[in-house]
């Protein structure tokens, strides 16, 4: 596939810097523009208070606490935006370009936000700053050193059986280690290593090392890497296989503790094939330290997530440097974090795909967590 | 109206490209069969519809509490795409230009399920892009989205007014007190 006509990632950079300066931009003015509408709410309220002075200073609280955590909220997506555009921007300068374009110079930015987007700005580069410290970055000639293995080892088995009661740990091994299908534990158990890890989220490469036509992965002498293995901005997983077996021992006590009662559940909440359930990490006991994960540098936001995977995909088809990713403990840093597991039926019986912990809820999973706890019928 | 459960289960497989797109691109490979298959065609008609409604409606919401409905209304797009070609979804407001897609929209089958070189392509990859008349050569890696059109807050308030959909926290300030 050719590369982007119009210059190429550094070019790329710029544009991705740009608009996040204008969304932020737009988002503090928006924010604030409330804030003084609610003020003026307010005084209004005042200013005809009568006997109820009590009851409009409730009002006043509740508007200025609302105003405030618009605000703050907006203020944090921008933010970030803001800081890991630069960053990335900085990054890339930092390095001879490959193609030898220069990135020319940066228009300057008229801010109308005053004094509350000069604080904002010194968020911005303390988080920028934060996260060059937690930088890291691999090379592609060790992410083709990086160790993978697709097979679970005897003693890995029993220990994970072990988890679970004697009279469903031959079901639970046949749903989740004991079937050619799942990876659960190959691609997100404690035994992937951090170079695994950090080489499938950096290189896309398999750390079970299938070489089917959608894993395959190669380095070539010009180092360019070619791969299509599956994976975004994020690669996790559990640090311990107590942790990896705390969402399904969660979920099947739910169900009622039987094979059959997770069957049944599984059966009701499919899709058209799959059945994607999403267990948040209090439920399932999950505390800081189960889980571990790389994901590219500023990957919070989507927009500023997928400038980084074309970084990425730029990398990997020109051998360029390598991208930069963070470690990250998603149970500990999400702002709603959980574990999502995908079961398939497979032969008349349900097979667990993956399980993997996750920041925050995907949107249909979002939604599913708020049924879960409105206590509607596909209650957890 | 409110997305339904039913919408939400099918949906679901296709959220998890952060992590896992395989599920995502499994599914838009699967598009024939689950018309076809008497188990599953009605499920997928009806979630064939009720995409479009969204997409009409701005009424699914949007994706993680950070998106904006703008966002999430183009990421449906994306997905009415990878699922059923540049034909857009009866009554969208904003379709996008069919020449577009590939060259200035990028979506996540294409980022996904798109090999780079044609010589590595499946034969489902090959069905996907010579359905939408596209080869390996045509894609050009870019924005998925586009920028939010001008008159569509004004139009977010009325389908709101009007019951169509639910203000989502990111546009509270935009309430009606």
């Amino acid at each position: 596939m050719a590369t982007d006509e119009t210059g190429g990632p550094i070019r790329r950079s710029l544009d991705g810097l740009l608009d996040a300066l204008l969304a932020y931009d737009r988002a503090s003015a928006d924010v604030l523009a409330t804030t003084r509408r609610d003020a003026e709410r307010v005084a209004k309220a005042l200013s005809a208070a009568g006997p109820d002075g009590a009851a409009l200073a409730d009002q006043v609280m509740e508007l200025v606490a609302a105003g405030v955590a618009a605000a703050g909220e907006e203020l944090a997506v921008a933010t970030e935006a803001f800081a890991s555009e630069t960053g990335a921007l900085s990054d890339l300068l930092a390095e001879p370009p490959a193609s030898g374009a220069s990135p020319g110079p940066v228009p300057a930015q008229a801010t109308t936000s005053g004094e509350d987007a000069g604080q904002a700005e010194d968020e911005a580069v303390d988080d920028a700053l934060a996260d060059e410290e937690l930088l890291e970055r691999q090379s592609s000639a060790d992410a083709e050193r990086a160790p993978t293995s697709s097979t679970v080892p005897d003693h890995v088995r029993e220990a994970y059986g072990a988890l679970f009661d004697a009279a469903i740990r031959d079901d639970i091994m046949a749903m989740v280690v004991t079937n050619d299908a799942g990876h659960a534990i190959q691609l997100h158990g404690p035994d992937v290593s951090d170079e695994a890890l950090k080489a499938r989220v950096s290189w896309k490469k398999d750390p079970m090392g299938r070489t089917d036509p959608k894993n395959d992965w190669r380095r070539d002498p010009d180092g360019s890497v070619h791969s299509k293995h599956g994976v975004g901005h994020v690669a996790g997983k559990f640090t311990s296989l107590e942790a990896l077996a705390k969402p399904l021992r969660t979920l099947l006590d739910h169900c009622g503790g039987t094979i059959a009662d997770l069957h049944d559940y599984l059966e009701r909440n499919r899709g058209l094939r799959d059945a994607m359930i999403f267990v948040p990490a209090e439920d399932a006991n999950l505390v800081p330290g189960d889980t571990t994960a790389y994901r590219g540098e500023g990957t919070q936001a989507e927009e500023t997530a997928e400038q980084w995977r074309m970084q990425r995909r730029d990398a990997m088809e020109l051998g360029g440097e390598p991208v930069p990713i963070v470690r990250t403990d998603p149970i500990a840093r999400g702002m709603d974090p959980g574990v999502t597991m995908i079961f398939r039926k497979i032969d008349r019986t349900w097979v667990m795909i993956t399980c993997y912990p996750e920041a925050e809820p995907r949107p249909s999973s979002s939604r599913w967590e708020e049924r879960i706890r409105d206590g509607s019928d596909a209650r957890l | 109206m409110e997305a339904t459960r039913d919408y939400d289960r099918v949906m679901s497989s296709f959220s998890t490209t952060d992590a896992e797109p395989d599920f995502y691109v499994e599914g838009c490979e699967s598009v024939e069969r689950w018309e076809n298959d008497s188990e599953s065609k009605d499920r997928f008609a009806a979630f064939r519809d009720e995409l479009a409604a969204h997409i009409r409606d701005s009424s699914d919401r949007p994706l993680g509490r950070r998106e904006s409905q703008w966002r999430n209304d183009e990421w449906l797009r994306n997905l009415w795409y990878d699922l059923f070609g540049p034909e857009p979804a009866p009554g969208d407001p904003y379709p996008v230009p069919p020449d577009d897609w590939g060259r200035r929209r990028y979506t996540p089958y294409m980022e996904y399920g798109v090999s780079d070189r044609a010589e590595d392509g499946t034969e489902p990859e090959r069905a996907w892009l010579a359905a939408r008349g596209l080869t390996h050569g045509d894609l050009r890696p870019g924005a998925s989205t586009r920028p939010q059109p001008e008159d569509y807050q004004e139009r977010l308030e009325r389908l709101t007014r009007e019951g169509a959909r639910q203000a989502v926290p990111s546009e509270r300030w935009s309430e009606p007190s």
